[in-house]
């Protein structure tokens, strides 16, 4: 068990060198998300031990790395390793050929949500003080809950 | 076997990593502290791994230049000392005119003129960025390099310090998409904010047709933003654009710095001109209704 987490850092960190690589331009647009791979092929095959824990802290360090704005990346390798993760039982087994369409899938919709957001960027001061009101929605539910679930029965008796 | 066992993820933990990771991007947006530290934190780590990653490269550098011809040495060592030579010689000049204009500003009572404190700074590589505006120097934290510092070359404002780690610094070019500085116009003593277009050019938008400005002219720090110090060349105008919209023209620029072969940079690391300078602290107040006035012909 120890060895496959020292293989999951490692190649981790590899693919994390083979990201940083500086390429021309030309180049560099072509160069694949070797980082968001690894994770794949981890959550593919090693879902034990890397979980989406493993994929947002992956995610974190790129977004580090190349000084995007901190947590899209994290965010995104999240939703893909939770995608493989629930797809894992067929997606394991299926031909190699099959699994690397699949992947290119799962990158076609990692680059819209990445445009989606960036879009939003500009309103993300807007979207913390909805977040505020999603944690209050999270603290009202109990008491809406308990309350009309007491005017359900006294309503169906 | 393993394979066959549902790792189903949990929808809980799913929903925690999304709400952290939306929150934290939010955080950075507006610029938190603690989301700062833990970016120049990490970023120590990852921009170690840049500077490894470089290394073969700049190995490879050296080897060239130890091959590298005699007499192409001896032509540039020439070439070298007589820059020297010519820098000096007119820092003479440059000495005398400084005392002068101190007298000039005490009569004035105003203060001397502050020369700020350089850094002088190799750039060791460059995180991957689809429009590469960016690129890490060898000194940080420890050489007192904070975000926001302006950063300059041997020819004019190269960009900003956008990160500082232990390991290094990450430099903002001004042709980013992500940059905007204020500038003085030429002679005009109007200002404009310039952007970064993402490739070798500038903008500035919203610039009254008025303005007595030509293709050719220097673009200079204001000062206003106070990131910049006042007077450090930005660019030159080379073409002036009608805007859409009546009465404005739009002004597009090339920087002056030579930011495709950057090999050495200097960062500026005192804070530039402090609003207690008199004089400059009137000619804001002298400039700023004129710049308030423009943005209100916008709306």
């Amino acid at each position: 068990m120890s060895t496959s987490w020292i293989a999951i850092i490692l190649s981790s960190l590899v693919a994390l060198v083979l990201t940083l690589l500086p390429l021309p331009p030309e180049v560099h647009v072509h160069n694949p998300q070797w980082l968001l791979l690894t994770v794949i092929f981890w959550s593919l095959y090693r879902p034990a031990q890397a979980g989406l824990i493993y994929a947002w802290c992956a995610g974190l360090l790129l977004d580090v790395a190349t000084n995007g704005l901190l947590g899209l990346n994290a965010l995104l390798f999240t939703l893909t390793a939770f995608l493989v993760l629930s797809l894992r039982v067929r997606l394991g087994v299926a031909p190699l050929l099959s699994q690397a369409l699949l992947i290119a899938g799962f990158t076609l919709l990692y680059l819209a949500v990445a445009l989606w957001v960036e879009g939003v960027a500009g309103d993300l001061v807007s979207m913390a003080t909805y977040l505020s009101r999603a944690i209050s929605n999270l603290a009202a539910w109990p008491v809406v809950y308990f309350i009309l679930s007491r005017l359900g029965k006294r309503a169906s008796r | 076997m393993a394979l066959f066992d549902s790792h189903r993820p949990g929808f809980n933990l799913l929903l925690i990593l999304v709400v952290v990771s939306i929150a934290l991007m939010s955080l950075d947006r507006i610029g938190t502290r603690w989301v700062s530290e833990l970016d120049n934190g990490l970023g120590g780590a990852t921009d170690g791994v840049i500077r490894v990653i470089h290394q073969p490269i700049e190995l490879t550098h050296s080897v060239f230049q130890w091959f590298a011809d005699r007499d192409q040495l001896h032509a540039e060592l020439e070439r070298l000392r007589e820059e020297n030579t010519l820098l000096r010689g007119q820092m003479q000049q440059f000495v005398s005119l400084r005392r002068e204009v101190d007298a000039l500003r005490e009569m004035l009572r105003g203060p001397a003129a502050e020369i700020p404190a350089v850094l002088l700074a190799r750039r060791v590589g460059h995180p991957p960025r689809a429009q590469g505006n960016l690129f890490t120097i060898g000194r940080g934290l420890a050489d007192d390099i904070k975000p926001g510092n302006p950063v300059i070359d041997a020819d004019g404002v190269v960009g900003q310090v956008l990160r500082s780690t232990r390991a290094g610094a990450t430099v903002i070019q001004v042709t980013s998409r992500d940059h905007m500085l204020s500038v003085l116009l030429g002679d005009t003593g109007r200002t404009a904010l310039l952007r970064g277009t993402g490739e070798n050019e500038l903008i500035a938008e919203r610039v009254p047709e008025r303005t007595q400005i030509a293709p050719g002219d220097l673009l200079t720090t204001s000062g206003i933003d106070a990131a910049f110090p006042r007077g450090f060349p930005v660019a030159q105008v080379t073409d002036i654009e009608t805007d859409e919209a009546q009465g404005f023209v739009r002004i597009l620029a090339e920087p002056v710095a030579d930011l495709a072969r950057l090999d050495h940079v200097l960062v500026i690391t005192e804070p530039p001109d402090s609003p207690v300078s008199q004089p400059d602290g009137e000619k804001i107040a002298a400039e700023r209704p004129d710049v308030s006035g423009d943005a209100a012909d916008v709306d």
